[in-house]
């Protein structure tokens, strides 16, 4: 190489580092930003309990009167923290999902994912077996979990199909969430009015189901599955170049589509199965990530998880103070939010969506 | 170094795409063009050659039978290139080069990244995004991410499709120079004729998933052959300049 | 010794002073079992009462009687929404009503367990369903974690098994059992009078009866029960609900013609609202009587033969949840045996609650066609 080459290789070094450095610093402010909306759900609720007391007594809990505790551990805390979790666990399965799917409206909510998981916590609800060692609740846990899992299985099982491409995975995943909410609708028909009330209640997200198990579980699964999407992350951006691209550069494409679904199926099935349907997380948050930190899924991977957790962070929030006293449910929060960014960030990209 | 395509069929279930395709053994330092018209499996060749497509039949580069290859081995010598990159991607372009070499394993991902934009004369590109740039442009950063890995055969899939002139000149003219260069061979899917001729030492004329005619321009480009193959009546013309030229005059019933 | 001997006897005194002491600070426990079966234990007659539900109030109306509002400390929305005209009434007699901080809007997902929790209630009520949060809603299970207790009562599911029920473990723990007892043996005898005449019909004897829920408002004809709720009230009086041959669970919409085929002897519709039956606090015979001709009017259920012969009838909707429950059942019964039943007459039995509430019901809540 030249001199002038090598002062040109030399430049470009520096503007690529900075590039990175930049990105870095972004995921950064993102995960402050995330602390600070925590502290700020932490600090918000009908009891006027301030950030101040409750970390006092999280420190201090014997001068806790049983109501100040029940409020701090099996409220606040485990709201604010199932906010963080299944924010992240929605938006990184959706942006798994955009990556291996090639498709910009893909998410859990999108591909019937958790129309999936409603159906069988309806079928749960309305059907209760009556075995000693699982109670009615954790059945419907586990119920919406394996459905879930199962519409993940069906999905990966069609791509399989005689070559069928993304576009047929798709059309199939909205056909999954049609006929799953037409069979939740019939179960409804059929229900007694306090099975009918328990379906529609669960039909509609709610931070309010979280306790210290659930939270203790979707921590594991996001704990573990991180580290094996990063892996994959280089992989993945290939993907995005193109599908024959990405094999021609040796990618096996089919083993990273396998893997990747595994874990989106684990991510939202078990996030929908604590907390039900909330929707745009998993769509939105990616799409923000990416105009924040572009198509290198190293960043994008791990900002999708930090910008839907913040956006569920932010939501919780937002319910508790909408209506003083009054809980506007987290999905509508969501769609609320969700929407009209969504349709910004369409018009902004334009065609390049 | 050489490349032998041995009776090489693909089926796609009961329907058979291309028929023992055989050619004779393909040179290093040579351009080789597959014309012919739609549906020939001019595309389907280049794909089974890259490991794409379920083949059956030999393949082998200097004598070393690349269908017992990994997949990530025979990648790494036969490189193909598709069509086009996807517009709209939010990557530099100098970043998606490093992303590519960093997959295929290869170490100073900066400095063959920089180099390969370098020998395609477009390391001004360098620090621009992928979405900001030409068709014209994002065509040859995609070749230079090709050539980054540097590849025994390129196997390019209507690289000049979508490209304005100026373009396909500078895509065509940097894969003969490369070629050249460094005794590689590149197998490329035209559609334009008169570019294959004007670019290519060999041209393959494909129908219906058979071999009609291989050689070199001046001997293939005859007007029977495009009569019989393109179904139109076309004369065959050196211009001033000395390249060979394929005029249409009317098409055939 | 002389010490000891005094000692001695004053020992047995002592111990009997101790277990009346024990038993005084004791007296105020009470415990009952509510409509779920579940043991409901307080300590002392709760002073801070939490309502699932806005309309729940209204059994507190029947218990406290002198001032209906003082021992509510929070409540949902429903009831301003749902009978806004009660709502002002009381909110003139009370203005702390206006004041009384919201649990939440009028359905489960919006009640919010923190502000429950802030009002530091010592007694929560809630309905196995509704609008507010039931047996499986984890602010229950949040609640008893903090020591709150949970009754739940029901008018709704099962209302002819399920309102003594509730009243009466309702009126336990507020210390008010007698101004329980006085409504429920009201309640009881009305019911049993009723219910008892019935008991012996075959069903061949039952008149078919359609009772069409929110006629005219709901987005299509044809809306009704199926065999709980006011289902089982036509059941109780000794009708035969059409609904309950076809509608599989708690509400269904039945085909127009299905109805046409059935051929029923008694037509009801509920309603509280424009553009359906007006009936409700506040409104007048004239009015009631003029939207049910409008909803009998529609051309689905024209021929339909009561409603041919102008025997139609009207019903308050929201009897479907409410302690006056008895009153539906009476009107109910005169419209489906009227001959079986002339002594009954749910406007004396009206005027009987009025004189053990604080604000009356004042208004139409049935009507006949003609």
């Amino acid at each position: 190489m030249t001199a002038l080459a090598q002062e040109g290789a030399a430049l470009a070094a520096w503007h690529y580092r900075r590039l990175l450095w930049r990105r870095a610093l972004l995921v950064m402010a993102l995960a402050l930003l995330l602390l600070l909306s925590v502290l700020g759900d932490l600090a918000s609720g009908a009891s006027g309990m301030g950030l101040g007391q409750l970390l006092h007594g999280i420190v201090d809990p014997a001068t806790l009167s049983a109501t100040e505790r029940v409020i701090i551990w099996n409220v606040r805390l485990p709201y604010s923290l199932m906010a963080v979790l299944v924010g992240a666990a929605l938006a990184l399965a959706g942006a798994e999902m955009q990556a291996i799917l090639d498709n910009p409206l893909a998410s859990p909510f999108t591909l019937g994912v958790s129309s999936s998981a409603a159906l069988g916590a309806s079928l749960a609800i309305a059907y209760p077996l009556g075995v000693a060692w699982l109670a009615p609740s954790a059945q419907v846990t586990v119920m919406a979990f394996v459905f879930a899992c199962l519409s993940v299985v069906l999905l990966q099982g069609m791509s399989r199909l005689r070559g069928a491409g993304v576009e047929s995975l798709v059309l199939f995943g909205i056909a999954l969430v049609f006929s799953c909410n037409a069979l939740v609708s019939l179960l409804q028909l059929l229900a007694t009015e306090d099975v009918l009330q328990q379906l529609v209640f669960w039909t509609l997200g709610s931070l309010a189901r979280a306790d210290w198990h659930k939270l203790g579980i979707l921590a594991l699964v996001l704990a573990l599955l991180l580290p094996f999407s990063l892996r994959a992350a280089p992989a993945m951006t290939l993907l995005r170049m193109g599908e024959d691209r990405a094999r021609s550069f040796g990618v096996d494409t089919r083993r990273l589509r396998f893997a990747s679904l595994l874990r989106i199926s684990l991510l939202s099935a078990t996030a929908v199965a604590f907390v039900g349907t909330i929707g745009f997380v998993g769509l939105v948050g990616p799409h923000i990530a990416r105009l924040l930190v572009g198509e290198d899924q190293r960043f994008l991977l791990p900002a999708s998880a930090l910008v839907g957790a913040l956006m569920l962070s932010l939501s919780s929030l937002a319910s508790k103070l909408i209506l003083p006293g009054v809980i506007v449910p987290v999905g509508i929060v969501t769609a609320l939010v969700g929407v009209p960014v969504f349709v910004l960030l369409v018009f902004r990209r334009g065609r390049k969506l | 170094m050489s490349l032998l395509i041995d009776e090489v069929a693909v089926a796609y279930g009961t329907r058979q795409i291309l028929h023992e395709v055989s050619l004779p053994e393909l040179p290093a330092g040579s351009l080789v063009a597959l014309v012919g018209p739609n549906g020939a499996g001019k595309s389907t060749l280049l794909r089974a050659l890259a490991g794409l497509e379920r083949m059956k039949g030999g393949l082998s580069l200097d004598g070393q039978d690349v269908t017992r290859l990994s997949f990530a081995e025979r990648s790494r010598r036969l490189a193909y290139m598709p069509q086009q990159l996807p517009p709209g991607i939010a990557l530099g372009v100098l970043e998606s080069i490093v992303a590519a070499l960093r997959v295929s394993g290869a170490d100073d991902l900066l400095g063959n990244a920089y180099e390969a934009l370098r020998q395609l004369g477009v390391e001004a590109l360098a620090e621009r995004s992928l979405d900001s740039l030409s068709g014209g442009q994002r065509q040859l950063v995609a070749l230079a991410q090709l050539l980054a890995r540097n590849p025994q055969v390129l196997l390019l899939d209507e690289p000049t499709s979508a490209l304005d002139l100026h373009y396909q000149l500078r895509v065509m003219g940097a894969v003969r120079e490369r070629v050249v260069a460094h005794r590689l061979l590149a197998v490329a899917v035209l559609h334009d004729i008169n570019l294959a001729a004007a670019h290519a030492d060999w041209l393959v004329v494909l129908r219906e998933g058979r071999v009609v005619a291989c050689g070199a321009p001046q001997e293939v480009l005859q007007p029977a052959l495009l009569a019989e193959v393109y179904g139109v009546e076309a004369r065959v013309e050196r211009c001033s300049q000395g390249r060979l030229q394929v005029l249409v005059d009317r098409a055939l019933a | 010794m002389n010490h000891q001997r005094s000692w001695r006897r004053l020992l047995p005194l002592l111990l009997v002073l101790g277990a009346c002491f024990g038993i005084a600070c004791n007296a105020s426990a009470v415990e009952v079992t509510d409509v779920l079966g579940r043991k409901v234990e307080v300590d002392h007659a709760p002073q801070r009462i939490v309502l699932g539900e806005g309309r729940l109030f209204f059994a507190l109306a029947l218990l406290d009687r002198d001032n209906p509002f003082q021992r509510v400390v929070g409540w949902q929305n429903d009831m301003r929404l749902l009978d806004p005209h009660t709502y002002e009434v009381y909110a003139k007699l009370y203005p702390q009503v206006a004041k009384l901080p919201l649990i939440g809007q009028a359905s489960e997902q919006s009640v919010s367990a923190e502000q429950i929790l802030a009002l530091k209630p010592d007694l929560a009520i809630f309905s196995i369903a509704g609008e507010g949060p039931t047996q499986h809603s984890p602010v229950a299970d949040l609640l008893e974690k903090a020591g709150v207790p949970v009754l739940f009562i029901d008018f709704r599911v099962h209302p002819i098994r399920n309102t003594r029920v509730s009243m009466q473990a309702l009126g336990i723990l507020l210390g008010r059992e007698q101004q329980a007892q006085e409504y429920l043996s009201l309640y009881d005898r009305h019911l049993k009078h009723i219910t008892d005449s019935v008991a012996a019909l075959k069903a061949s004897e039952r008149p078919k009866v359609f009772l069409e829920l929110l006629a005219g408002v709901w987005q299509a004809p044809g809306h009704t029960t199926g065999k709980s709720g006011l289902g089982s009230v036509v059941e109780a009086v000794g009708g035969h609900n059409i609904g309950a041959d076809v509608v599989p669970g708690a509400l269904g919409d039945v085909s127009v013609e299905y109805v046409l085929q059935a051929d029923p002897d008694v037509y009801i519709a509920t309603g509280n609202r424009a553009p359906g039956v007006l009936l409700g606090a506040g409104v007048s015979t004239e009015t009631a009587r003029q939207s049910l001709a409008k909803i009998t009017a529609r051309p689905e259920f024209a021929p339909l033969r009561p409603i041919q012969a102008g025997q139609a009838h009207g019903l308050w909707h929201d009897f479907y949840n409410s302690p006056f429950n008895i009153l539906a059942v009476e009107a109910m019964a005169r419209w489906v045996h009227p001959g079986r039943f002339q002594d009954v007459d749910p406007q004396a039995t009206m005027g009987e609650i009025n004189r053990m509430l604080k604000v009356g019901l004042d208004g139409q809540y049935w009507v006949d066609a003609k």
